[in-house]
């Protein structure tokens, strides 16, 4: 399950620093448009992939922290860690 | 046309779910909040829709940033017809949800979470920026994490693990393809990105990204050979959570899927033979793994399955008379859905099992309720005139027009199997004499006659709907005729949204 839960939050990271690479990097231009011009004349960095990853971040950091603890009770009830022995119940609740 | 009114059936949900948390651990409080909210929500979301229907599409451009740049919400008549459902099963749900759901789950929030999950399926289906609806897909899956294990019984874990496992892979893979979907238009906004992506010169580019697309939404709407986690998850919980999820959570992917593939990516011939490659194989993989089972939940969970195969394929034609076929079929099913589980559990109420060894008898001891379900699982089955036999025609129709042979064979090996399925529960559940079991539980009859009263009032309203649905075809035809024509021009949609 830890394996489970590594692979996640790795796939998420990387989708994150996906998003980073590709709004177009470009290094000591702020996206303001200077006093004498009334568009953009040079490249900028854009501010949207900001705004997306740390949207992205907060809301896999949710989701990361609920897998954790789901998979702790999951432990805790069953007492292993191994995913090939959950088997499918046919209960009824 | 502007209206910041068209934000109301998701501020709404937000309004209830925020009151309800303010009464946590008060449970008759709850019942009563949460009960005039669905109905508050539903007389919105018909106002939403009547206003949508004469308007043809409303937009709202939040904080009044211009279109492109802007969070964009959007309501055109699938949206509006989507939202009014997602209300009408709501609703349902919701009063059945007063008896069907033990005291300790509604002591630890299952109100205000429902209400949190229907807020992020009305925000998913009015979002007209692909991030945005990015973040109401993860509203809902963190709303369905917490329904799904809310009680904690060992199953109910067992089963979330695979449902969070998938779900997550899925959000992952829907991020990856805006990441890469934003890189090579450098938009978010749907309307806009429409018309971006047809300037791609690169097809390769636009065809791999759509298909990533694909994959998450696939997953989230039980595509084959993604669907998995479905089947083994969906029955762990109780039938009224069942039944939200069955009604409306894989449709939600679906609606994502039709709006990618209609609006954004027109699908060329390989990716229209992979969709239709996709919906054969759902379809079978769906029909046969419901033959087996002897658990009615999981019957249905298969049958879901099998039947979102219907929706690809017709996506996967991509005709006018295909999509209104899948937008009358969207319409059908999710109300039949959320009524086949919510019936589901009035069985369990009753007989404390929905395993079909140890049910049967149903008929001779109540047949007014099994009267009524027969209606529910003929509306299924798709006897003509209810309401499953329109859309089928239309799909039969569009497979034969588009020489579509091999579909058109799955369409009609699927419909044999359902019937096949509906007809050995129905002898089983239904007709055969109860067998000898060593405990006699009859939770329904020791209820209240009013509580027994909400249990079989939902069933009925949705039952009353299917049937309406199946003999008022042209009125909803109408609708559906409609979306299909605006999901083949896409100038309406871009336009409307642009301001142009």
């Amino acid at each position: 399950m830890v394996k489970l839960l590594l692979g996640l939050i790795l796939l998420g990271n990387g989708a994150n620093i996906l998003i980073f690479l590709m709004g177009d990097i470009a290094k000591g231009h702020p996206p303001i448009i200077s006093k004498d011009a009334s568009i953009f004349t040079q490249m900028y960095a854009d501010p949207v992939p900001q705004a997306l990853i740390l949207t992205a971040i907060v809301i896999s950091f949710g989701l990361q922290s609920f897998a954790i603890i789901l998979l702790k009770r999951v432990y805790q009830m069953t007492k292993s860690d191994n995913l090939d022995t959950l088997k499918p119940h046919e209960v009824d609740i | 046309m502007t209206d910041n009114l068209l934000i109301l059936p998701i501020f709404a949900h937000l309004l209830i779910a925020v009151l309800l948390i303010f009464a946590w651990g008060r449970v008759n409080i709850q019942r009563v909040i949460s009960i005039l909210g669905h109905f508050l929500v539903l007389l919105v979301s018909i106002q939403l829709f009547r206003k949508t229907w004469f308007a043809g599409i409303l937009t709202m451009q939040a904080g009044a940033w211009k279109a492109p740049f802007g969070i964009t919400f959007v309501s055109d008549t699938l949206s509006a017809t989507f939202v009014l459902l997602t209300a009408i099963a709501g609703l349902g749900v919701g009063i059945f949800s007063m008896v069907g759901i033990s005291r300790s789950r509604m002591q630890f929030g299952y109100f205000p979470i429902s209400h949190f999950l229907l807020m992020g399926l009305n925000g998913a289906f009015l979002a007209g920026d692909i991030f945005n609806l990015y973040v109401w897909f993860e509203i809902v899956i963190i709303s369905s994490f917490v329904l799904m294990t809310l009680g904690g019984k060992k199953p109910q874990m067992e089963g979330a693990i695979k449902y969070v496992a998938l779900n997550m892979l899925a959000s992952t893979v829907f991020l990856t393809a805006i990441a890469i979907l934003y890189g090579l238009t450098g938009t978010l906004n749907m309307a806009d990105l429409s018309q971006k992506v047809a300037q791609i010169e690169k097809k390769e580019l636009v065809s791999v990204t759509s298909l990533l697309f694909f994959i998450g939404f696939g997953i989230k709407s039980a595509v084959f050979p993604l669907y998995f986690w479905l089947p083994s998850s969906y029955h762990t919980p109780p039938s009224v959570i069942a039944a939200t999820f069955g009604g409306l959570l894989t449709k939600m992917g679906v609606y994502a899927m039709l709006r990618t593939f209609t609006l954004i990516f027109i699908p060329d011939p390989f990716t229209q033979n992979v969709l239709i490659a996709c919906a054969i194989m759902t379809m079978f993989t769906g029909a046969m793994g419901a033959l087996n089972k002897t658990s009615i939940r999981r019957m249905f969970s298969y049958l879901i399955i099998c039947h979102i195969g219907y929706l690809i394929g017709g996506l996967g034609l991509h005709t006018q008379v295909a999509l209104s076929a899948v937008v009358f079929y969207l319409i059908h099913d999710i109300i039949i859905k959320t009524n086949i589980f919510l019936a589901t559990g009035i069985i369990h109420k009753i007989r404390g099992s929905t395993d079909i060894r140890r049910l049967g008898g149903f008929y001779e001891e109540y047949p007014k309720l099994s009267l009524l379900m027969a209606i529910i699982f003929f509306s299924l089955i798709g006897v003509p005139p209810l309401s499953g036999f329109w859309p089928k025609i239309g799909l039969f129709q569009a497979s034969l027009d588009a020489n579509a042979y091999v579909l058109l064979g799955a369409f009609i090996m699927a419909s044999f199997f359902t019937l096949y399925i509906i007809a050995k529960m129905w002898s089983e559940v239904f007709w055969k004499d109860l067998p000898k079991r060593p405990e006699e539980t009859n939770e329904f009859t020791e209820l209240p006659f009013y509580k027994q009263t909400l249990l079989v009032v939902p069933v009925l309203g949705l039952a009353l709907v299917s049937l309406y649905i199946g003999l008022g075809a042209e009125n909803i035809l109408a609708v559906s005729n409609r979306i299909a024509l605006n999901m083949i021009d896409t100038g309406y949609y871009v336009n409307a949204v642009l301001n142009k």
